[in-house]
């Protein structure tokens, strides 16, 4: 079976660039069993970003505070929490790195950090789809310096804009963090999954890998989704696994949509491999 | 012991106990200080350390040792309650006091509540027709717009967020009220409709206001016999709405979970025997998964369910 060094580990993305993919990966390797995860056991109600963890831990509630203050907070919350822990711990987050005051909003005490970035142009795709808004909306959220996001299970957070959120993650040195590319874990699922295993000191057989990424397949949780539903879809929203398509972008998104992602975020983009349409 | 003329002025009857305090409290039980009796619990802005020596249970941001509680929020304020009887408050620079009572009357209350004995649920509570009936949930659930609702369709106030459990000599388990007004966003309050309702902000950054619910079948002393317990969740593909009864373990470690303050009680636990004190609530009260759509739209088939679940418990 596999094994991971304990430690806390982010799981950090902008929304909709593989984020929940990854946790289904990670959970098939780490539990190592003969039949696929069930995506609906990924626990995220307990989420050390959520609510409850952080009255429970902080022992005052989030919604007693500005989201200043809970942003002061989370920090120190969070290297407590991975200064004791003794078992791995995979933790999904969609959190800018920075604070507002510049500080690292996850703190520093983490072991290591996977960032998961996809091309923004589908992330809108994928994203028009999850929240069910009209595509200028979702264009003008991406560019959105101050979007606040949050709600439900999480407390209020910046969220931000898509350049920012990657500049952010990719230029830090304070937390070792492997950037991983959806469309490259798309190209080769095996050989991403082995370079994260290696990145994160896990201990892992080519057997196990091969499981692992067996059972992740998009398909194998688009029936899982068909067949049992799956928590984490949003209201409105008739599928959460879709076809995950690289470039799907280019038959949804008209030109100016297209223009305005790619004005915004051409530097972000071209250092990260996405050649630009205009 | 305290001479009665160095107590606090203004008086309080929160969760049962008589809190004399030296500041003004968002409550609504203020009660006149001579008809009161003995003190209970005092309240005092005084100078506290950063940090309690040598504690056994600790957290990011408070410490605690077989008396003493002590919670450090930076830039906010520090928190500590001692001996079951003594909260003290000191602002962090610059702070003003009134803006984080929310604070002392939420945490440190709990905290003095656990020295004592007490078991503690997060939720809000109403009364229907001689049952008192809890909602238990993390903040942001959506308890007290729920409770509100309820308010609004007829029943009675008892706990905006947090539910003393004690019993009676037969074992009947009662709650005794927190003593606070409801605490809703201006959307919740738009959508049960208590504008008229409305007093002052929690705090002063925050868009949450005091709303002092209709006082119709509100109970003026003890709380009629606990009912049920719910825990409040929202829906979605897999939990469609609906109303399911837990099993007792289920329950059991659910109540738990729920405990207001959970590290605290755990602290306390020599005190408060909350595994004993479980298993005496569950031989008497049922606990159910109430899973409903979050949507205000929808409050009012949330109501409706309730109460058809509440005519089926009779």
């Amino acid at each position: 079976m596999a094994f991971a060094p304990p430690g806390l580990v982010w799981l950090a993305s902008y929304p909709k660039s593989g984020n929940t993919w990854m946790r289904v990966l990670l959970s098939n390797l780490m539990t190592g069993r003969d039949e696929p995860a069930d995506i609906n056991r990924l626990s995220e109600e307990e989420s050390l970003i959520g609510r409850w963890r952080f009255a429970d831990d902080m022992l005052v509630d989030a919604d007693q505070l500005s989201w200043q203050e809970v942003e002061m907070l989370r920090p120190l919350h969070y290297d407590y929490v991975a200064d004791r822990l003794d078992k791995p711990v995979f933790c999904k987050t969609h959190d800018r790195f920075e604070s507002q005051s510049g500080g690292p909003i996850l703190g520093n005490q983490a072991r290591a950090a996977l960032y998961l970035l996809r091309d923004p142009r589908d992330v809108a795709v994928s994203l028009i789809h999850h929240l069910g808004r009209p595509t200028d909306q979702v264009v003008a959220l991406m560019i959105d310096t101050a979007h606040l996001s949050g709600g439900g299970i999480y407390p209020p957070y910046l969220l931000g804009d898509w350049g920012g959120h990657v500049s952010g993650w990719t230029g830090q040195g304070v937390i070792p963090t492997k950037v991983v590319r959806y469309e490259d874990i798309r190209r080769d699922t095996v050989e991403v999954l082995r370079g994260i295993v290696c990145f994160l000191g896990i201990t892992a057989t080519a057997e196990e890998i091969r499981r692992a990424v067996a059972h992740s397949d998009l398909d194998e949780l688009k029936q899982q989704e068909a067949a049992k539903g799956f928590r984490e879809r949003q209201q409105g929203q008739t599928q959460f696994f879709r076809s995950g398509r690289v470039g799907e972008w280019r038959d949804v998104l008209n030109d100016a949509q297209i223009r305005t992602i790619e004005a915004e975020f051409a530097p972000v983009m071209t250092r990260w491999g996405y050649s630009q349409a205009g | 012991m305290t001479e009665k003329a160095n107590l606090p002025p203004y008086r309080y009857k929160i969760f049962g106990l008589t809190v004399a305090s030296e500041i003004a409290l968002p409550v609504r039980s203020s009660i006149a200080g001579e008809a009161i009796g003995p003190v209970d619990v005092t309240m005092r802005v005084g100078e506290i350390p950063g940090r309690l020596e040598n504690a056994p249970h600790q957290g990011a941001c408070w410490s605690a040792d077989s008396v003493r509680f002590l919670l450090d929020l930076p830039a906010i304020g520090r928190f500590l309650a001692a001996d079951g009887c003594c909260v003290t408050i000191q602002p962090a620079p610059g702070v003003a006091i009134e803006d984080i009572l929310i604070f002392a009357t939420g945490t440190a209350m709990a905290a003095i509540l656990y020295q004592r004995g007490a078991m503690l649920l997060h939720g809000s509570a109403v009364t229907h027709q001689g049952r008192t009936f809890i909602f238990c949930g993390p903040s942001g659930v959506g308890k007290s717009t729920l409770a509100a609702a309820l308010c609004r369709s007829g029943c009675g106030f008892i706990s905006d967020d947090v539910c003393a459990i004690s019993h009676l000599a037969d074992g009947t388990p009662i709650i005794e009220p927190d003593g606070r007004v409801l605490r809703l966003y201006p959307d919740s309050i738009g959508q049960v409709g208590m504008e008229d309702a409305v007093g002052s902000r929690v705090r002063q950054m925050l868009e949450k206001f005091h709303v002092t619910p209709p006082e119709h079948d509100t109970p003026k002393k003890e709380a009629p016999p606990l009912a049920a317990i719910y825990l409040l969740a929202d829906s979605n593909p897999v939990d469609l709405p609906g109303i399911v009864r837990l099993a007792p373990l289920e329950a059991a470690q659910a109540l738990l979970r729920q405990s207001y303050r959970r590290r605290i009680a755990l602290a306390y636990a020599h005190q408060g025997q909350p595994a004993a004190r479980t298993a005496a609530l569950l031989s008497r009260v049922g606990v159910y998964r109430l899973s409903r759509p979050r949507e205000f739209a929808q409050l009012d088939e949330t109501v409706a369910r309730l109460r058809t679940h509440w005519d089926q418990l009779a």
